[in-house]
């Protein structure tokens, strides 16, 4: 199991070395066939390759730290009065075979939970108060487990670098346009063609996000449904997380600090308020005006589709049933 | 081909053959160290929560005996109690002894668990503070116990399976790596338990 995870951090790191030495490459190269000059072109291409990791290990290293201020987690870390809590993280992390993580609360009614780190010894888990109010030993234990196969899994990081590598594009246009502004030849492209090649960049630019964007939503999802099967391996007991997750369903009180970009760390879909009134108020609206109830339909099924492909979580249905299958089999 | 091979001195060969074997022998070494740290850690995960056992057992001890002093039933179990934590505690607490450390507990396990059914009789002592922080506390470190047992057994039968095999079972005993036993208790001790009062702990022949 632990070879097993040393050879995936190497893999990583190695993916990550050349994802970011064919970015450098391919700036230099574009640097180079506009401005025609090899020492420009090769410092703007090692430019492009220390942004990048730059980018990438300040997210890496503080991903976690910027999550945990923006939800307000509170620090309960063997703290007496959350004694249960602390126990059962503990019991779950000695089951997954790693170190106990820094435990949280998050001063919310909603129940949600989430777990970040880029490594079990730098690993921290926060639940909500209403999920520790509502929920059973059993289920309370799945949704640690998911937490803790999220951290086993090495989560955090691969978001971390998934995160960093969206950014890179935008950084290394800038680079170039840079290089363009700062060399002769440059200039004289730009004054011969520039309003169409700063068309072809922004396209290049929204087109490149738009991208990264679904792939990065389709390897969260895959991510939520390994850490569920994860989940089980740790406490041998799919019920327990598969009556949590209707329980997390079934409940519409909304999250108020998951705001941004940091939806994807919670185990389901932090609700909003603004959503949820929406969703009432559109509901309310498609039973009013019956005649265009097809019509609708039809648009609200493109655009869950839509919203499929850019969510960062699975629907809670197909968890449970993926998780069904186990008890089944 | 052949002009290739003969070029190739013997001096050469065997340099090329003696770092390989160098090589491997690396490998193997860092592969056992590595195992041997593991169990070593996970092993030290079941210890604490023993340690963590024992020190509350005294007070146990202390508010049951100041509660009833005077049954005989109960200065039995207590005494059987109190000769079965003494024994726990002193057996040698290391991955080779876990298969004695394991019996031990085994043993203070059913000690306390008598004296729990014993106790039903007296419902008033069962509501005292003291007795009912002590069991309550005692099942969540049977839990822990059964968790930390659970992935040390996995590490020792890696650990073991590691040095067994050819050629990494030469290096091994050159290097004094023995088998380590695993933390469950023997079989014949399994059946003179009495039933279980709710603690998780299950001793399982893995």
């Amino acid at each position: 199991m632990y070879s097993q995870i040393d050879k995936d951090n190497l893999r990583t790191f190695i993916l990550l070395i050349v994802f970011m030495m064919f970015i450098a490459a391919s700036v230099a190269v574009i640097s180079y066939s506009f401005t025609r000059n090899k020492w420009l072109s090769i410092i703007v291409g090692v430019i492009a390759f220390v942004t990048s990791l730059i980018n990438v290990l300040r997210a890496y290293f503080s991903l976690d730290k910027r999550i945990l201020k923006k939800t307000k987690a509170v620090d309960v870390t063997d703290k007496p009065e959350f004694k249960y809590l602390n126990d059962r993280v503990e019991i779950i992390a000695l089951k997954a075979g790693i170190p106990k993580p820094r435990v949280y609360i998050l001063q919310e009614k909603a129940l949600n939970a989430y777990a970040i780190g880029r490594d079990p010894k730098h690993a921290h888990i926060a639940v909500t108060l209403g999920l520790l109010q509502e929920l059973n030993t059993e289920e309370l234990d799945g949704v640690i487990a998911h937490g803790m196969a999220y951290i086993k899994n090495y989560d955090t990081r691969l978001m971390s670098i998934v995160d960093a590598t969206e950014g890179v594009l935008a950084y290394t246009m800038f680079i170039f346009w840079a290089a363009l502004i700062n060399s002769r030849e440059g200039r004289h492209y730009i004054i011969e063609g520039g309003c169409i090649l700063l068309l072809i960049t922004i396209v290049l630019i929204i087109l490149a996000t738009t991208l990264s964007t679904i792939i990065k939503n389709t390897i969260l999802r895959r991510r939520k449904f390994l850490a569920d099967m994860t989940a089980v391996e740790i406490t041998r007991h799919p019920q327990g997380l598969i009556n949590a997750l209707k329980k997390l369903q079934a409940s519409t009180v909304p999250v108020t600090r998951a705001g941004g970009n940091i939806a994807h760390v919670f185990i389901v879909f932090p609700k909003r308020r603004s959503k949820l009134k929406s969703k009432q108020t559109s509901e309310q609206a498609s039973k009013r005006i019956s005649i265009s109830k097809r019509i609708s339909k039809q648009i609200s099924g493109f655009f869950d589709k839509i919203d499929e492909l850019s969510s960062t979580h699975p629907p809670i249905e197909e968890r449970i049933t993926a998780l069904n299958r186990l008890t089944d089999g | 081909m052949s002009d290739v091979l003969n070029s190739i001195s013997i001096p050469v060969l065997v340099i090329c053959i003696l770092g390989l074997v160098i090589l491997i022998v690396i490998f193997i070494y860092n592969s056992l160290v590595k195992a041997k740290t593991r169990v070593d850690e996970t092993w030290r995960q079941i210890d604490v929560r023993l340690q963590n056992r024992y020190d509350l057992l005294p007070d146990l001890i202390q508010a049951v005996e100041k509660a009833i002093s005077t049954d005989k039933e109960i200065q039995t179990k207590i005494a059987e109690l109190r000769s079965a934590a003494d024994v726990a505690r002193t057996t040698q607490s290391d991955a080779s002894h876990a298969n004695q450390k394991a019996l031990a507990e085994h043993t203070l396990t059913s000690a306390i668990q008598a004296l729990r059914v014993t106790l039903e009789a007296y419902p008033e002592l069962k509501s005292q503070e003291a007795i009912k922080n002590f069991m309550d506390q005692d099942a969540v470190i049977e839990e822990k116990i059964a968790a930390a047992r659970q992935i040390y057994n996995t590490t020792a039968r890696e650990y073991n399976e590691k040095i067994s095999i050819i050629p990494n079972n030469i290096l091994a005993s050159l290097m004094g790596y023995k088998p380590v036993s695993y933390f469950e208790a023997s079989e014949n001790a399994k059946y003179d338990i009495e039933p279980r009062w709710g603690g998780q702990y299950e001793i399982r022949k893995e």
